[in-house]
């Protein structure tokens, strides 16, 4: 009996190792989701709330996943559509200048959301400019609810120093008046990009100036680009293996994957060829992350 | 049974053959051959003053290899890291450094040790599934109904101008004791045989043990240790990296229980935990263009049980151990223009749970040869538990989401001959698969000094698969013993990195990354001889030769660590209280390196030793004055294992002096 329960204690090292073991957590993304109340706008005419969601904290320059929602049970009339247009209101020399920045989505409104979608800020708000964003509610050409709401667009500060090193992208087109502007969105951690596979998006827009007489530019998906993305680390002098180059999803909008292999600094070096002309190659300016 | 002898002398003579050499079979001595072996495993006062590292550089079973002036990477018959494997007292330790900076043995110190080991084939497997073999250190335990002992020593280096202390107290009564050792050492770098500065050869180290034995009865036995070992501002000329700090806690509580009347006759039983955090540091180093920290921790927890039963035909050991051990590195690198600092982890909470059972048993068929079987069955899960690790791995394509389980273990099959009173002769064959490594599984871009790669694991690897014969024969007659062993190994899925040109290298200057893949097929071959005598009572003669090779298939290329041919010579005379001894060695260098893994061919070399004893006893105690002459011509010489062609030291006159009562 004695010699049983020492042959027990025998086997009872056997069975620790079934108390202690396999770990099958997974790692759950953190899709992008539209938690943070940004701002909210009382329309007097209306009587309704609307309310500016953000899946980061604060609007920042570059790309903004964002959604407009009435608060409360109230809505609106039915069928109507949304008109969102942010506007940065700039003294300059004494001279008031207007110009926007653009947005794509806001697809699957109902009468209360204007669906999800974007805006590329193309500046942060400084001393001399203040952004601020028209939302309105129109049925039949008939605004049935507007909110104007002031903004704040935080700068994206870096600590290395290199003009070369851009959040948003905005390059003058050969030949034309015209502009190219773009900014990154990574999809499933809320535009912050993350140590290892990150899927992401470049948002391409091309700039129509304006007409004048108080008309604001246009910005239209810049579609048909193809990419070639290197992230390279400077500090380190190195890159990451396994990137896809990012491939047009929608108008505009290009789809691809870079790999991160640690934190720190990290450039996305362009090539963009617009059919056969280059229009921005990997000696040029370039995205350019801290993290 | 005859036919199965008959196949085995077979398959051995045909090996024998087939290899430039043959012949021989250590892990009998311990066994089979005795006393011999096992009085040179055992560790004496005389032994106190040597470092660990010097201690394994001296068993003619072992070889090192060197990244500087401590913390040396023992290498069995070529074999080394995950191959092998480190028991001390019983304890499964893992080293805490992803660039192997800190084998376990270098968290020992002699002054603690009661034996150092190294096993092969079944000997080894009880400790862990090893191809190259075990080396177990076994701690020094009071020895009951001795009232008071006490030593000190202190030794003075004239290279390193450094210290070597250590002292012993022990205490005991009838039914229990207690024993404190600890030894502290600091050195300075060292010159080499041109008189030139060896920059980052220094180091402090300094260990406390306790320990304590309780005989509750006659038939149960109870132990306890602690240790505590820390080495300080340890240089690594061969590295681009020193390290601040390397700290050990180890403890565990053992159990022995005897049976006088039952099936078995012997239970052991032990649990145990050690901790490492290892500080690498880079801040002493000049021109280094981007500082980095990058500190790693090891901790191991296990319980393990023996059975043992004897009778008249057979020795019959059971085993189970069950241990768990978790890994974590990282690195921060700092930007040196003052941007924003980098961060990866280089093991990710690597979490490794393994189970295992041993079986051995010897068999006496008849009263001249024995039959030795033993099998080990281990199963391991590993796990990379850090998400960020995880997030890491996705770059190389990989996508971890839980444990990686895997079986693997050895068999091991051994006839021990005695032909008469003089010969006897041992051979056999054993099987292992041993599993990955954490840095092969799971590492990620480990950069290697010595081919100047950045190293990543692969998850997928398949454990490597070894057969091995061996083959011993002893001849014993009176003070004369002489003796041979012959190995030699097949491999299977080899592991080894291989270049993967898709991937840029992080670490500044590397050559690019290699990623750990099984390749096929690899072989080696392990000759020695060796011999002792005693002359008359006064005058002592050892002699060991050594030569080994090995070739990787895939790679086209030697095998790492294959000892060129090292001649080791021993003389000891006694002239009353006076003991006057010389050491040659003699190596070939390394002729055929494996350049691919960045070994480089090295010099013939000639190296002498000096050394005098002079014992006094007093009324109370016993006190020793040495005087030792290490690398007395001053030769300069670079050890074939060095790493990045590191010379060895210079001479070195060190003198001590020894109080033991």
């Amino acid at each position: 009996m004695k010699n049983l329960s020492y042959i027990a204690l025998f086997l009872f090292s056997f069975i620790i190792i079934g108390c202690n073991n396999d770990d099958n957590e997974t790692v759950t993304p953190n899709n992008p989701s539209y938690d943070f109340e940004i701002t909210k706008v009382k329309d007097e005419t209306s009587g309704l709330t609307l309310k500016l969601m953000a899946s980061k904290e604060n609007l920042s320059e570059g790309v903004n996943n964002v959604a407009f929602e009435i608060e409360g049970t109230s809505t609106l009339t039915t069928g109507g559509t949304w008109q969102i247009v942010p506007k940065m209101t700039m003294m300059m020399n004494e001279m008031t200048h207007k110009h926007s920045t653009p947005i794509r989505g806001f697809e699957e409104a109902t009468e209360s959301f204007s669906g999800k979608g974007q805006i590329l800020f193309v500046m942060p708000t400084i001393e001399m400019g203040a952004w601020d964003i028209e939302v309105q509610y129109i049925l039949e050409e008939t605004a049935l609810a507007t909110w104007t709401m002031p903004l704040t667009v935080e700068p994206v500060p870096f600590l290395a120093e290199d003009p070369a090193y851009k959040t948003v992208i905005n390059l003058p087109l050969a030949d034309s008046d015209n502009k190219i502007i773009m900014g990154y969105n990574f999809i499933d951690n809320g535009n912050n990009p993350a140590m290892g596979s990150n899927n992401y998006e470049i948002l391409a827009f091309k700039r129509i100036p304006s007409m004048g007489h108080g008309h604001l530019e246009t910005y239209v998906p810049y579609t048909d680009l193809t990419f070639g993305v290197t992230p390279h680390m400077p500090s380190m002098d190195h890159g990451s293996p396994n990137n896809v180059d990012p491939v047009a999803s929608t108008d505009g909008v290009y789809t691809g994957v870079v790999n991160f292999s640690m934190l720190g600094d990290w450039q996305l070096k362009l090539n963009v060829v617009d059919n056969n002309t280059v229009i921005l190659d990997e000696e040029g300016v370039s995205f350019y992350l801290e993290f | 049974m005859k036919f199965l002898i008959n196949r085995m002398v077979q398959i051995v003579i045909i090996c024998t053959i087939s290899c430039s050499f043959s012949f021989a079979q250590d892990s009998l001595k311990t066994v089979y051959l005795g006393e011999v072996i096992i009085s040179s495993d055992t560790i004496t006062d005389q032994d106190y003053q040597l470092t660990a590292d010097q201690l394994l550089e001296a068993n003619r079973k072992l070889n090192v290899a060197k990244r500087g002036n401590f913390a040396w990477e023992p290498v069995i018959d070529g074999f080394t890291d995950g191959q092998i494997t480190v028991a001390i007292d019983g304890m499964r330790v893992f080293g805490g450094c992803t660039d192997k900076m800190d084998p376990a043995t270098s968290y020992l110190e002699p002054v603690n040790l009661q034996k150092l080991q190294v096993l092969h084939a079944a000997d080894a497997q009880q400790y862990g599934t090893s191809l190259g073999g075990a080396i177990n250190a076994e701690m020094r335990y009071p020895t009951l109904g001795n009232p008071l002992s006490l030593g000190v020593q202190t030794a003075y280096s004239s290279n390193t101008n450094g210290t070597d202390t250590n002292v012993f107290l022990e205490k005991s009564y009838k039914k229990i004791g207690f024993r404190y050792s600890g030894a502290y050492r600091q050195h300075q770098s060292y010159t080499d045989g041109n008189g030139n500065l060896v920059p980052h050869t220094q180091y402090r180290k300094q260990n406390h043990t306790f320990t304590t034995l309780f005989q509750q009865n006659e038939s149960t036995q109870w132990t306890g240790l602690f240790m505590f070992d820390e080495g300080r501002d340890i240089g690594y000329p061969a590295l681009p990296m020193d390290v601040s700090s390397a700290t050990a806690y180890m403890g565990n509580l053992g159990f022995k229980k005897k049976f006088n009347d039952s099936f078995f006759s012997t239970l052991t039983a032990k649990v145990y935990y050690n901790s490492i955090t290892h500080i690498m540091d880079d801040t002493q180093r000049e021109n280094v263009a981007m500082h980095m920290d990058m500190p790693g921790k090891s901790q191991t927890g296990g319980v393990w049980t023996t059975l043992e039963h004897t009778s008249s035909k057979h020795q019959f050991k059971l085993k189970g151990d069950v241990y768990i051990n978790t890994l974590f590195a990282d690195m921060t690198m700092y930007s040196p223009t003052g941007g924003v600092n980098m961060y990866l982890q280089t093991w990710g909470d690597i979490q490794r749970n393994s189970a295992a059972i041993f079986i051995e048993d010897v068999w006496q068929l008849d009263p001249r040869l024995k039959w030795k079987n033993s099998l080990r069955l281990e199963a391991v899960s590993t796990n990379l538990t850090s998400d960020l690790a995880r997030m890491q791995f996705e770059i190389l394509g990989y996508s971890i989401n839980g444990p990686e389980s895997d079986l693997g273990g050895d068999f091991s099959s051994l006839f021990l001959y005695q032909l008469d009173k003089k010969w006897s002769a041992s051979f056999g064959g054993s099987y292992t698969q041993r599993f990955g490594t954490a840095s092969e599984l799971y590492g990620f871009y480990l950069f290697n000094a010595r081919d100047q790669y950045d190293y990543i694991g692969n998850p997928n690897l398949e454990n490597e698969k070894a057969t091995s014969f061996t083959f011993d024969l002893n001849y014993k007659k009176g003070v004369w013993n002489v003796g041979a062993r012959a190995r030699k190994t097949y491999i299977k899925d080899y592991i080894v990195g291989i270049v993967d040109e898709n991937l840029d290298a992080m670490t500044p200057g590397a050559l690019g990354v290699k990623e750990y893949q099984n390749v096929d097929n690899a072989q080696s071959s392990h000759f020695e001889l060796y011999g002792s005598t005693k002359f008359t009572n006064w005058l002592g003669y050892r002699l060991s030769a050594v030569v080994e090779n090995g070739y990787i298939d895939a790679l086209h290329s030697p095998m790492p660590y294959m000892r060129p041919f090292t001649l080791k010579q021993d003389v000891r005379v006694l002239i009353k209280k006076v003991t006057i001894g010389g050491q040659y060695e003699y190596s070939s260098g390394m002729s055929s390196p494996s350049t691919i893994l960045g070994e480089a061919e090295t010099s013939s070399y000639h190296l002498v030793n000096l050394y005098v004893d002079y014992n006094l006893p007093l009324r109370k105690g016993n006190l020793q004055f040495d005087i030792a002459i290490n690398n007395v011509f001053n030769t300069y010489y670079i050890d074939p294992f060095a790493w990045n062609s590191i010379p060895n030291m210079g001479r070195n006159i060190k003198a001590g002096i020894n109080y033991k009562f």
